[in-house]
């Protein structure tokens, strides 16, 4: 088994642990940005998928997985980027490079002004909250008439920067490649320094954290910002892959994947919004390879995806709740010690008895 | 250096009088012990120093200023950190990641700074290791450093809660129980630590303790209360010669 001498403290506070961990995510990275080259512009639009629900997975990871407040909310913030970013570009004629974070910041005062409100709500109340704004978000949206374009939806225009056009797959790939990397290493950062651990505290124990100098309601209000950021973010790269945004592709739907993806792959860290994006993305398409093999009545009766989908993710929440990053990391595991393996190595030892929180 | 006074405080749940017109005072550099029988409101006096509960009437200051207009964030900022009776630790996080958390109030909210990783962070960042390092050498927890807290033994989770205060730097410190749950051999270790926080640290110390030995060992006062009212003060000893202590611990109505 490889065990992990520490040098100098500073091996926990950079990006990377050791070398061996840098040469990995360099490689990844490599492959990652070579990809136009050996891949057709349909796979490199299901990537940029891929980065996009990633980002916008981020965003509800920091909500939800660090700072504990249940979101079921988060498309209704992807899809104000979307609309904030598109109007922006097409209404007002702002240059792209602007109308984008400027989209991302629009959503994130949204979500500070509902942070402030819901900061008080745990649980099954936060969750109905969040659920019913992302039902309002869609009806204001839909009820918007001419400006938001209303059921009808908008046409997004191209993207244009300092007057290049991001016209072709491979070039909107790096550009999300780009700003997906951006978004990975601001949560990372935010890990690693005040704020991030002033969000875990929140999480894992409101009366402590306060103890220590935590003001438990402003930070609950900044992860509500910096989700609703990344969402904003996300919504605006998200309506270029579609051209056309309508309410609906925003719906409450949308929101539970969302919340289902970070679940699936795995709560509480920054891979899980990675691995669970690949999910969410491809599945679609290994189940479209998947249903050519079956019989015609199954494959081809709406319902199959949906059934695929919510028995994947019982079986996660049954046999896996770490979810697929936890999986990975049992996997990775396995070959380190091989053939010592033992499942007891991650069975959480209970040497104590469990006590009773104040509250 | 500060004094803590607490002066005429009363708290009631609904109709209970947790905490009844109980007055006292704490000199710095001292151990000062509160004991009572269960129920006694001993906690309840923590949790309104905390500022989790506003008292109905009387004033509480630390260094001559009150308390009660500071809310529960702003508490550890006039240099008073505790640890609580069932331990609130952060388990999903590493022992490290909980002493970090404790640092806390070393530091300012810059978003942008954090977000980017702005050079002056790594530079804050690597104080605030060295301080939780000499707080994990002072409490011998070298060889957790990196577990989960969830994952720890129960007097080492006691440890780090007592870790998580101390790397807070405060003037005073306000234990909950130091001993309960532990074996003897951790309860006369936890003996010797506060005896250090005191001399080492010159941290004054205000614990809530059952065990008579360890208030024996290390009280320089003692404080006994029942139900939310004053018994008696002075030394272990005095106070535990005092009748009415003893009719309290006998038997309550006793008295
Ligand atoms: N939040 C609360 N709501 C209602 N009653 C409470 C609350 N907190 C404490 N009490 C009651 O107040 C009284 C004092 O409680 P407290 O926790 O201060 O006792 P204690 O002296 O710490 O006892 P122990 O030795 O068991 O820890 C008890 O009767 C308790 O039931
Ligand atoms: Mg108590």
């Amino acid at each position: 088994m490889r065990v992990l001498f520490r040098k100098s403290y500073k091996q926990d506070i950079r990006l990377f642990r050791d070398r061996t961990q840098a040469f990995w995510y360099l490689l990844f990275l490599c492959i990652a940005l070579a990809a136009p080259l050996f891949l057709d512009g349909y796979f490199l639009d299901e990537l940029s998928f891929v980065y996009i629900y990633a980002i916008a997975g981020l965003g509800l990871m920091i909500l939800t997985g660090f700072s504990g407040q249940v979101s079921f909310g988060q498309a209704a913030f992807v899809a104000i980027g979307a609309y904030a970013h598109t109007i922006l570009l097409s209404r007002y004629g702002v240059p792209w490079i602007l109308s984008l974070p400027l989209a991302a910041l629009i959503t994130g005062l949204v979500g500070l002004a509902i942070g402030r409100i819901c900061g008080r709500m745990h649980g099954l109340y936060l969750a109905i909250a969040t659920l019913s704004i992302a039902i309002v978000t869609e009806r204001l949206i839909g009820g918007g008439g001419d400006f938001t374009g209303g059921h009808r939806g908008l046409p997004v225009p191209g993207i244009d920067i300092f007057g290049i056009a991001i016209d072709q797959s491979w070039k909107t790939y790096l550009l999300n490649l780009a700003l997906f990397v951006g978004a990975i290493l601001m949560t990372r950062n935010l890990l690693r320094t005040r704020s991030g651990r002033a969000l875990i505290a929140i999480r894992d124990s409101e009366v402590s954290a306060r103890s220590l100098g935590t003001n438990v309601a402003f930070y609950k209000a900044y992860a509500f910002f910096l989700s609703a950021v990344f969402a904003g973010l996300a919504g605006g790269l998200l309506a270029h892959a579609f051209y056309y945004i309508t309410p609906e592709t925003f719906g409450m739907g949308e929101s539970i994947r969302l919340l289902l993806m970070i679940v699936v792959g795995g709560i509480g860290t920054i891979h899980g919004a990675i691995f669970g994006a690949f999910f969410i993305v491809l599945l679609p398409t290994v189940l479209s390879w998947v249903k050519v093999l079956l019989p015609g009545a199954i494959a081809t009766s709406g319902g199959f995806d949906s059934l695929a989908f919510g028995m994947i993710l019982l079986g996660f929440i049954l046999f896996e709740p770490d979810g697929l990053y936890g999986r990975w990391v049992k996997i990775h595991h396995y070959f380190n010690v091989f053939p010592m393996y033992k499942r007891r190595s991650f069975q959480r030892q209970k040497t104590f008895l469990k006590t009773e929180r104040l509250k | 250096m500060s004094w803590l006074e607490v002066e005429n405080v009363s708290l009631a749940f609904g109709g209970l009088k947790a905490v009844d017109n109980l007055s006292f005072s704490v000199e710095p550099g001292k151990v000062f012990t509160i004991i009572g029988p269960n129920g006694a409101g001993k906690s309840t006096v923590f949790n309104l120093i905390c500022r989790i509960y506003d008292p109905l009437e009387g004033d509480i200051r630390f260094g001559g200023e009150s308390l009660l207009g500071a809310r529960p964030h702003e508490v550890i900022n006039h240099g008073i950190a505790r640890t609580f009776q069932n331990i609130e630790l952060f388990e999903h996080a590493s022992l490290l990641d909980n002493l970090l958390i404790g640092r806390f109030r070393h530091g300012r909210f810059s978003p942008l700074s954090e977000l980017f990783f702005l050079p002056g962070q790594l530079r804050q960042e690597l104080e605030h290791r060295r301080k939780a390092e000499e707080v994990i050498e002072f409490l011998d927890l070298e060889g957790y450093r990196h577990a989960r807290v969830a994952d720890l033994p129960y007097g080492v989770r006691k440890k780090t809660e007592m870790a998580r205060a101390l790397v807070a730097s405060p003037e005073i410190l306000l234990l909950d129980e130091p001993s309960s749950g532990l074996t003897t051999e951790e309860t006369d270790d936890t003996a010797f630590v506060i005896e250090d926080i005191r001399e080492d640290l010159g941290i004054t110390v205000v614990m809530i303790e059952h065990d008579m030995k360890l208030v024996n060992k290390v009280s320089d006062k003692v404080l006994a209360i029942n139900e939310g009212r004053f018994l008696a003060t002075g030394s272990a000893s005095e106070v535990q010669d005092d009748p009415d202590v003893q009719a309290a611990y006998l038997g309550g109505e006793a008295a």
